[in-house]
């Protein structure tokens, strides 16, 4: 049930263990729709709200065959038919010539997959998230962790959610406005 | 809720498990003397036998050197750097390294035949086989280095240094066990293996020089030592995740081992075989680019006629195969895939080896002669290196019981693919 100008409750832990323990909790109690956000990657509580695989290593596949081909390709094209040149009596296919820019254009292309690829799939770049309303979310840049189930989930209650959050051993339970 | 029950317990008994080592001891053991005497045999049956026996010797001696070598590295990599993925395989790389008594023994064969092993010996069979040209550049350039009194000399100074290295790391590392406070440690060995190192990569690539490259007395090549390095990198890797994944059948690997470290080591293990393949294309590539004579010799004898099939293996199974394999980071997890997996690798370096070893000494006829021996003299060498090994391993606990990083290894982990 969706409330109306609420996005969600947010819970603030002390620690990573108690925020994995509780995304854990409300990921066996049927929750779906929820984040966690701390000050720093903790892939336990990433894969305790059932996010275990993501398309980021297929992106950097893509973007690696995609950069080495770009880089054979060009090699190709200005040492066979663009611009061929005799270098020391080889053919102007000499293919092991091409393969240290062709390694180093799957390199570059692998790596800007993925770092173009990861920003896009988190949905950056993101001018407004309402998490940011709750008053002492700035903490989740410094030394605390937060929990967020959100009104979308089609389990939410208010008086119920926040009841469960509250036996999850968190420091505060807050209401976060949409 | 009280919060250790996040994480897990430390296991009651750190110790190895010494059964189970006991057994693998036994059958290693078991393996290196019917192989060791197989070869004995072997070495006087047949045509030029001898010959083939200090070939095969050499090439399983490498092998098992770089071994230790590899550990040793390792080692001193991970008190520089401090990784978790050092953690769990720390006093395996420590037993690996502590082999360099047992090895430097292993060398006197060679040190015995080298008359029938390096072309440089003046008067040796090998070296009336030379043309005048290259008897030439021995004789005015190479043989300050390439003599057999300095070779001999060279031998005990290289396990001098590598078993000082490894066993000062191995004494603080249990120093720092019982007496964590006495004194920086986290500081001290840092510095040593920043030190060891630097002194490990001229070391080793100086007896690869010794034992391997001139055996073409006249070719060379300023990467071969690094070459080498991935090799080790490799086999030590290998050896360390079977021996952490066979012990993770008890405590109390079973609780300490988690995917997490195995991920890492598997992406170690990756960037191992990016960068043997790296080095070796890198050597292949200058060679053909530059086109000399004195230099392509070495391509020519060992990627010609039925070599190149040999040399088209490696590519696939030393690159190809474990790249695509290792990509995958379902596998990377997987005890079950792993173990065979690590094992063939040790395989291909044997294979490789042979492909390094063996082209040097019949350069004029370009089919592959093989011998059963180099099958046989890793397993022999092997056999002991294992038994001594594990030997090393039952001698103190199977991780560190004192680091800063260990509460982050006891920490629960979540169930992951």
């Amino acid at each position: 049930m969706i409330e109306e100008g609420v996005y969600g409750l947010l819970a603030e832990y002390d620690t990573v263990p108690d925020l994995v323990k509780a995304a854990e909790k409300a990921y066996e109690g049927g929750y779906r729709r929820m984040d966690t956000y701390s000050p720093f990657p903790i892939e336990p509580a990433a894969e305790a709200i059932g996010f275990h695989k993501n398309r980021v290593a297929l992106v950097v596949l893509i973007g690696g065959l995609l950069g080495g081909l770009g880089g054979y390709s060009l090699e190709f094209w200005v040492s066979v038919l663009s611009y061929p040149i005799n270098v020391g009596g080889k053919p102007w296919h000499s293919w092991p010539a091409f393969i240290p820019v062709t390694f180093e254009c799957t390199v570059l292309g692998a790596s800007l997959a993925a770092f173009i690829g990861m920003l896009a799939m988190n949905g950056f770049p993101m001018p407004y998230h309402p998490v940011f309303n709750a008053p002492n979310f700035a903490l989740a840049s410094k030394d605390k962790f937060f929990l967020c189930i959100e009104a979308a989930d089609p389990q939410f209650d208010m008086t119920k959610t926040r009841q469960f959050l509250e036996q999850t051993n968190p420091r505060l339970v807050t209401e976060v406005p949409n | 809720m009280s919060p250790d029950t996040h994480f897990k317990r430390v296991p009651a008994e750190m110790g190895p498990p010494v059964w189970l080592l006991d057994r693998y001891q036994r059958r290693a053991l078991l393996v290196g003397v019917i192989a060791s005497i197989v070869l004995i045999i072997g070495a006087f049956i047949g045509p030029d036998a001898y010959d083939h026996f200090l070939r095969a010797y050499l090439a399983g001696f490498v092998l098992w050197t770089g071994a230790s070598l590899g550990c040793m590295a390792l080692l001193m990599t991970n008190h520089l750097s401090a990784g978790k993925w050092g953690l769990i395989i720390r006093r395996p790389m420590e037993a690996g390294a502590a082999q360099f008594p047992l090895m430097f023994l292993f060398f006197i064969p060679i040190a015995v035949g080298i008359k029938h092993l390096y072309p440089w010996v003046q008067g040796s069979a090998r070296w009336n086989l030379l043309s005048w040209d290259a008897q030439k550049i021995i004789l005015h350039k190479a043989h300050l280095m390439l003599n057999p009194t300095w070779f001999l000399i060279r031998w005990p100074i290289y396990f001098f240094i590598w078993w000082a290295f490894s066993a000062t790391m191995r004494r603080w590392s249990l120093q720092r066990d019982a007496n964590p406070l006495a004194r920086d440690w986290q500081r001290i060995l840092e510095n040593l293996g920043g030190l060891g190192l630097v002194v490990y990569s001229l070391t080793m690539t100086f007896a690869m020089v010794d034992w391997v490259m001139s055996l073409d007395a006249t070719w060379f090549s300023t990467i071969y030592g690094l070459i080498f390095l991935a090799g080790q990198g490799l086999t030590a890797f290998s050896i360390c995740i079977i021996t952490i994944l066979l012990l993770s059948q008890e405590e109390p690997m079973r609780s300490l081992l988690r995917k997490t470290e195995m991920h890492d080591l598997g992406k170690l293990m990756l960037a191992f075989v990016m960068l043997y393949a790296y080095l070796s294309f890198s050597q292949w590539v200058i060679t053909w680019a530059g086109n000399l004579p004195q230099e392509a010799q070495f391509f020519l004898n060992r990627l010609t006629g039925d070599w190149v099939n040999w040399g088209r293996f490696l590519i696939l199974f030393e690159f190809a195969v474990p790249f695509a394999l290792l990509l995958s980071r379902r596998l990377k997890k997987q005890p079950g895939f792993m173990v065979p997996f690590c094992a063939g690798i040790i395989f291909i370096r044997i294979v490789d080896l042979y492909w390094e070893i063996e082209p040097s000494f019949i350069a004029h006829q370009p089919q592959i002669t093989f011998n059963w021996m180099y099958l046989v003299a890793p397993l022999a060498i092997g056999g002991f290196w294992v038994f001594s090994y594990i030997r090393s391993l039952k001698a103190a606990t199977l991780v560190p019981t004192f680091d800063a990083q260990m509460e982050e290894l006891l920490e629960h982990e979540h169930a992951t693919a």
